[in-house]
């Protein structure tokens, strides 16, 4: 048994007592393997604290329920509440009618256009000629063929993972599109400032190659989150989808 | 226990979670009155209480338990609820025998959980900077110890082998996250 699945059955306690003499003898003896063991057992640690608060902070929201009292509010607007509900079923039946077949290339080129850099003012001077600048000023020139290894180039070195979000983006202008969905979900491993937006181009990404189910997770992902960017269009193209 | 209830907790059945949580607010509130806990303790209490009985539930050991949920809810809570007081009888004296409360709950202990070491507060740091999907992937991996096929068939993941691939890829980022940061 290799070393990998010891360590995934030692976490998932559906180790046997043969596999377990094995785990304590390779964690005495080969530091490697320690140093890992050590290291997923402190994430165990931490992500228990982190559950525990995520856990305490849905029971928190219930609250704000009982806060308000808001069982008479719940009855004053029942009525007209019902009222817009049942004219939303219609609407939205109607649209169904009109909509019932999807064209995915079509939402696509509805939808889609590059994001602008809103990451990195560009400095156009003989000095600054970083690869990081050089990368957004083709990016900005919409070279996107010659954009996509700068940033990539420049991801593997400085590690910012907001580049990806522009990498993913030049490769769906170029209708690269498997690659992109690539690109987004390294991306959405990160949480930077751009990541709720990935979850828009990746969705856009799975529209375009016949993947809705998946996309409309990504869709409701970026309606859920704070992100304001492309909400409505989001909203929109959810609804199209179901 | 009613099963049901243990596996809403343990899948994070919000719905239901929700439901469990209304249904014993009130009268929990009610019986901690008794007990003289001031009110916003009584709902601190409820929700470790709540907490609590949610970590037993993870850890697989309340299917062989004979009480049912509410009464196990309440044992809990009858605990917190004795340890609220003996702090409120560090700052004045204050006697746990005055309250002469017959109808009961048998008290159920719980364990108090241990604080993080500073390495682990570190990482807790980069944790939380990584996306939510990993922080959710690494959670069921090794704090509530998923198989990759148990992840996989809960969070509506293809194969196996996706979940492999995603959760290395989540080690692999939070790695950098620490090898890329100046204080480690």
């Amino acid at each position: 048994m290799n070393s990998n699945e010891l360590i995934e059955n030692y976490f998932s306690k559906n180790i046997s007592k043969q596999e377990l003499l094995e785990f304590n003898h390779l964690y005495k003896t080969n530091p490697e393997f320690k140093e890992e063991v050590d290291f997923l057992k402190a994430i165990k640690s931490v992500s228990e604290v982190e559950d525990d608060v995520e856990f305490k902070k849905q029971l928190t929201s219930y609250e704000s329920e009982y806060a308000h009292k808001e069982k008479s509010i719940i009855s004053k607007w029942l009525k007209p509440l019902t009222a817009v509900a049942a004219l939303l079923i219609i609407a939205l039946s109607i649209n169904f009618l009109i909509n019932s077949s999807i064209n995915e290339d079509k939402l696509f080129a509805t939808y889609f256009e590059p994001s602008k850099n809103v990451s990195s003012p560009i400095v156009r001077s003989e000095t600054d000629k970083t690869a990081l600048n050089n990368a957004f000023i083709t990016y900005n020139e919409m070279n996107y063929e010659q954009a996509i290894p700068l940033f990539d180039n420049a991801y593997n070195n400085t590690k910012n993972s907001e580049l990806l979000f522009y990498e993913g983006n030049s490769l769906l202008v170029l209708g690269k599109i498997e690659e992109a969905i690539e690109i987004f979900k390294e991306h959405l491993t990160y949480n930077d400032a751009l990541t709720n937006r990935t979850h828009w181009y990746l969705a856009l990404a799975y529209v375009k190659t016949k993947q809705l189910e998946k996309a409309k997770v990504e869709l409701k992902a970026l309606i859920n989150s704070e992100e304001t960017f492309k909400k409505t269009e989001a909203s929109s193209l959810l609804e199209k989808l179901e | 226990m009613e099963h049901h209830y243990v596996d809403a907790l343990k899948q994070g059945d919000e719905k239901l979670i929700k439901e469990l949580y209304g249904n014993y607010r009130n009268e929990f509130l009610f019986f901690s009155k008794k007990y003289n806990i001031a009110g916003a303790d009584s709902l601190d209490i409820y929700q470790e209480s709540f907490l609590a009985i949610r970590k037993h539930a993870l850890s697989g050991k309340l299917y062989d338990v004979n009480s049912s949920f509410k009464t196990y809810l309440f044992g809990i809570g009858k605990h917190l609820i004795y340890k609220k007081l003996k702090e409120y009888s560090k700052n004045q004296s204050y006697e746990l025998q005055v309250h002469k409360v017959d109808f009961d709950y048998e008290e159920i202990s719980i364990d108090a959980t241990g604080n993080l070491t500073k390495e682990q507060e570190l990482l807790r740091h980069y944790f939380k900077q990584l996306g939510k999907s990993c922080q959710q992937m690494l959670t069921l991996s090794f704090y509530r110890g998923l198989t990759n096929e148990e992840i996989a068939t809960l969070k509506g993941y293809e194969s196996e082998a996706v979940v492999r691939s995603q959760k290395s890829r989540c080690l692999k980022t939070l790695k950098d996250l620490i090898k890329k940061s100046p204080q480690i």
